[in-house]
């Protein structure tokens, strides 16, 4: 959407945008991947308000690594989507939320895999998930990555897939 | 991908193949892919919306582990939105129904599949005709088809009705009334070539997501797109529009008339289209010549429908401008905006008419069109024709060979289908709490929380006997005699039909939990109990069981038993069945094992030269259209005349029948939110979605809540004449309503909002005006 107004008006929506985001201070570290998608591969929920923001306002933030000190943004993996409201949720605003919600259920998730495949015990790991949505490999392995598994140890390597093969068959 | 398609393809045909002799599938039907841990991955249509997304579900060990949008299916192109990503929790809230209950001494008691089986067939045949059936756009395609031939063909009556009328029975009477067939002619391939989309009354950002994003993903690519968004409130889609044109509540009407006024006081109608394609008729059904409508069309200027409507003159004109340039292509798209409206069949028609004037239908980007809801309510109740007064395929009940040709395929008795339509939704329950129906099944629905002006139109509803087939307590569970646990989705077979005319297929991949059954094995175990009885409805021409299941072979299969219903796959053996209904009116489906080879195929799906099926991408166009005469470029067939032309319908601008006044100064309109679903039976039982919106709210302008001295945050009570809620405000929020109006979702069934909507509807389609009604609003200390 940034792309329809004025640089200003960008500018004054970035200014919005850090605000209303250091607002929600309730934003926690990432600390649990799992805590924000119902199943390895879901889409993560949003640790934030997001009412009050605009659809374009996400990329913001999370086009790149923004480090904000106490708070470190997780740049998409897929920033030629647009409508990113469509597939992440956010926290509910809080002076709306009147109930908190008790929510009883069985569901169990595809849980993150335990094993990397290899094809020998020195070759480059495989990818284990698909690849669309998430062919921008640094978004998710930068070196500062909070989750320590995740960390690439050779970002200047561009060509993550001469070396990392995808199964073609995965579905997630 | 196109090692796991070749397998995909590979593995449904043997899937194809055992249903094809007759045998069940295999649980785990045409997996897509197995890795090492176990994990396969099959096809299905999302459970939620109309858009009908193809999903590809994660199974593990018996359950769903995971949900992921399939790259393969051409409507979302390997997307979902966040209610199809989290689809499979659906399943599994702790709180879900695993027996039976019946109600002894007051409360809901376990029961038996025999003993309520046997108490709901007493029952049914100790009134059979005062018996009526409450059904769904989400019941599958034969699950509808089941419940109709069990009701019109079986009991003989005609009290047969589906939520959809709450929510599409709208768009069916503009399509009726203006092509004379039901359903669109565009699909949403159109979304990719338009390039002007203009959005009456629809919050596509949250209701239609996956199509949204179709859209404005175009933008993000560089491509230039004008989008107009007509509405009475901002809303998450107004966000992406170009243009936000806010009117005042129900004057879509005199804005669509005033975009035909232009074309016709400037010259720019499509004079050859309107010579070959197009009438005109008077509101009364007459035909009139294009100068009488020109006439009518004088109090429709723009000045007075800005004067009416609030929206600036110049922008009319720039409605006007595009509808008259004839190079643009336009894309309309409305959804409840239209169709829950006291006028919505005028307001459909009205639409039509002026991208018939410009000629702006029946060419690539250039359509109107009405998105569905639900995710079968175009396959089920619309197709199949799960209403009133309908039949299969198009037919209806009023019409005697319509009945003959039902009833040669159902073999039913000479006659067993009755000829007068029975009670539409809102008759339906006024009957029932007057006691004129004493009893009701409802299935895959809530009514409870969702039919307007609850207190008056449910009243005395838990004296009857009600029986209640779903997945999770609700409040239409609380007045049950009877509740039914059932199988959902991916734990039973399936068929839906989505907005774009394509039917998607799917297998049972999981058992359901405890004792819950498909819907399709209730009635099938209801009416064969009844058989057995002695009831002479049941009974066929042949005198065996009207509901009898056959094989490929024409062998009887007693699909009423448990045991053998899920050995056998009785969906297709139904469907198959089905399908020879739907040619007359061109709506032909291809056999059952044709759909499990694709995501999915946009009829009429017509048998090739080759052996191949070929699906339609639009309807009424030349070389797309194998019904389209020779030669023509559009061809309306389905016109009642037979003249091949469609109508352009003289309706003129109404007031609404309830409107804002000294004592309810405000209007009030309900709608959805892109979290929930429906009632939230379903997705108010997943963490992430009811986290992300718990409870419903009000939102008031900015202007309006100053006045009243209330702050997001603060409770509010929502009165009207008919009853009040108390919410909290939220000021500035996901939605921003214009001053006077007031906007509240209806998901929550802690404040229930139809409590104070009004109840009066469309006297043509008989929908009801969820939209508009008047209300007060009083902050609460
Ligand atoms: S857009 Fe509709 S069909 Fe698609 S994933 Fe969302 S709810 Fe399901």
């Amino acid at each position: 959407m940034s792309r329809l107004i004025a640089g200003r008006w960008v500018l004054f929506r970035c200014l919005v945008t850090l605000l209303l985001v250091s607002l929600a201070a309730a934003a926690p570290e990432v600390s649990d991947r799992t805590e924000r998608r119902a199943f390895y591969t879901a889409p993560p929920t949003v640790p934030h308000e997001l009412d009050g923001l605009e659809n374009g306002d996400c990329l913001t933030c999370h086009e790149d690594v923004l480090d904000l000190g106490d708070q470190v943004s997780a740049p998409t993996p897929h920033p030629e989507y647009f409508n990113c409201l469509q597939c992440h949720v956010g926290t509910a605003p809080l002076p709306i939320a009147e109930t908190t919600p008790d929510v009883a259920s069985d569901w169990k998730g595809l849980a993150e895999p335990t094993l990397i495949e290899r094809a020998n015990p020195k070759a480059p790991p495989s990818i284990p998930h698909r690849l669309f949505l998430r062919d921008r490999c640094l978004s998710c392995h930068h070196p500062d990555h909070p989750n320590p598994a995740q960390r690439t140890s050779h970002p200047e390597r561009s060509n993550c897939q001469q070396c990392h093969v995808a199964d073609q068959e995965r579905e997630f | 991908m196109t090692v796991s398609r070749r397998r995909f393809i590979l593995q449904s045909a043997e899937a194809a193949g055992v249903a094809a002799l007759g045998l069940n599938l295999p649980l785990l039907g045409a997996p897509v892919s197995q890795n090492a841990e176990g994990l396969s991955w099959q096809k299905a249509p999302c459970r939620f919306c109309g858009t009908g997304c193809g999903a590809l579900v994660g199974i593990q060990e018996g359950r769903v582990v995971a949900v992921q949008g399939d790259r393969e299916c051409p409507v979302n192109r390997g997307l979902l939105c966040a209610k199809g990503y989290h689809l499979g929790a659906a399943l599994y809230g702790k709180d879900r129904l695993k027996t039976p209950l019946i109600r002894k001494g007051g409360s809901l008691q376990e029961a038996s599949w025999e003993e309520a089986i046997n108490l709901i067939a007493e029952k049914v045949i100790a009134d059979p005709d005062r018996f009526s059936i409450y059904g769904s756009g989400q019941w599958t395609i034969p699950e509808g088809y089941i419940a109709m031939k069990f009701l019109k063909g079986g009991l003989g009556n005609n009290h047969l009705d589906p939520n959809a009328r709450l929510c599409m029975a709208s768009a069916v009477t503009g399509f009726l009334t203006t092509f004379g067939v039901d359903e669109p002619s565009g699909c949403y391939d159109d979304l990719d070539l338009c390039e002007v989309v203009i959005t009456w009354g629809n919050n596509w950002a949250e209701m239609h997501p996956v199509l949204f994003s179709r859209l404005i993903d175009r933008r993000a690519r560089g491509e230039e797109i004008l989008y107009i968004d007509l509405g009475t409130r901002r809303t998450r889609s107004t966000e992406a529009a170009d243009h936000y044109l806010e009117f005042r509540p129900h004057t879509d009407l005199a804005i669509a008339n005033c975009i035909a006024h232009q074309l016709v006081e400037n010259g720019t109608c499509d004079r050859n289209f309107l010579d070959q394609n197009v009438r005109f008729k008077s509101n009364d059904d007459k035909d009139i010549s294009l100068e009488e409508y020109r006439s009518f069309l004088q109090g429709y200027s723009v000045e007075k429908v800005s004067k009416l409507s609030g929206v600036p003159a110049d922008q009319l004109r720039l409605l006007g401008d595009l509808f008259g340039d004839p190079k643009k292509k336009i894309v309309s798209l409305w959804c409840m905006g239209m169709n829950q409206h006291t006028r919505g069949t005028w307001i459909n028609n009205l639409v039509y008419n002026a991208h018939l004037l410009a000629g702006k239908i029946g060419k690539p980007g250039s359509t109107p069109f009405s998105l569905t809801g639900q995710p079968s309510a175009c396959g089920t109740c619309r197709e199949v024709g799960t209403l009133a007064h309908a039949l299969p395929g198009g037919r209806v009940n009023a019409s005697d060979g319509d009945r003959a040709e039902v009833e040669e395929v159902w073999g039913c008795k000479p006659g067993a289908i009755n000829p007068k339509p029975g009670h539409h939704t809102m008759a339906m329950f006024e009957a029932l709490s007057k006691g004129e129906l004493t009893g009701m099944w409802v299935q895959v629905t809530n009514p409870a929380q969702s039919i307007p002006n609850l207190h008056a139109n449910l009243a005395n509803a838990a004296d009857r006997f009600v029986v209640v087939s779903d997945i999770y307590p609700t409040e239409t569970t609380r007045i049950a005699s009877v509740v039914l646990p059932s199988a959902t989705w991916v734990e039973k077979n399936g068929i839906f039909g989505n907005s774009e005319r394509r039917t998607q297929q799917w297998f049972r991949m999981v058992e359901p939990p405890g004792q819950a059954r498909p819907d399709v094995w209730q009635v099938l175990a209801v009416a064969h109990r009844m058989y057995e009885m002695g009831c002479e409805d049941l009974k066929g021409r042949d005198g065996k069981f009207l509901l009898t299941v056959r094989d490929d072979s024409g062998n009887e299969v007693e699909a009423w038993k448990w045991e053998v219903f899920r050995e056998f796959n009785v969906d297709r053996a139904l469907f198959n069945e089905y399908r020879a209904l739907t040619v007359k009116k061109h709506k032909d489906l291809a056999p059952y094992d044709e759909y499990v080879k694709v995501s999915g195929m946009r009829w009429p799906v017509v048998k090739q030269s080759d052996g191949s099926w070929k699906e339609t991408k639009r309807r009424f166009v030349g070389g797309e259209d194998p019904y389209v005469k020779e030669g023509r470029q559009v061809d309306f067939y389905g016109a009642r005349a037979g003249d091949s032309r469609a109508i352009i319908w003289a309706r003129p601008y109404e007031d609404p029948p309830e409107s804002p006044d000294s004592e309810y100064p405000f209007w009030l309109c309900t709608g959805r939110v892109l979290e929930h679903w429906h009632t939230a039976t379903m997705t108010g039982r997943i963490k992430e979605l009811r986290k992300a919106m718990p409870n419903t709210y009000v939102e008031i302008h900015a202007e309006d809540a100053e006045r009243l001295g209330v702050k997001t945050g603060d409770r509010v009570r929502v009165r009207s004449r008919r009853g009040s809620i108390e919410t909290v405000a939220w000021i500035g929020g996901r939605g921003k309503p214009q001053v006077g109006l007031v906007f509240i979702p209806f998901f929550d069934e802690k404040r229930l909002i139809n409590r104070v909507t009004l109840d009066e509807y469309d006297p043509i389609s008989k929908e009801p005006d969820y939209k508009k009604c008047a209300v007060a609003l009083e902050k609460l200390s």
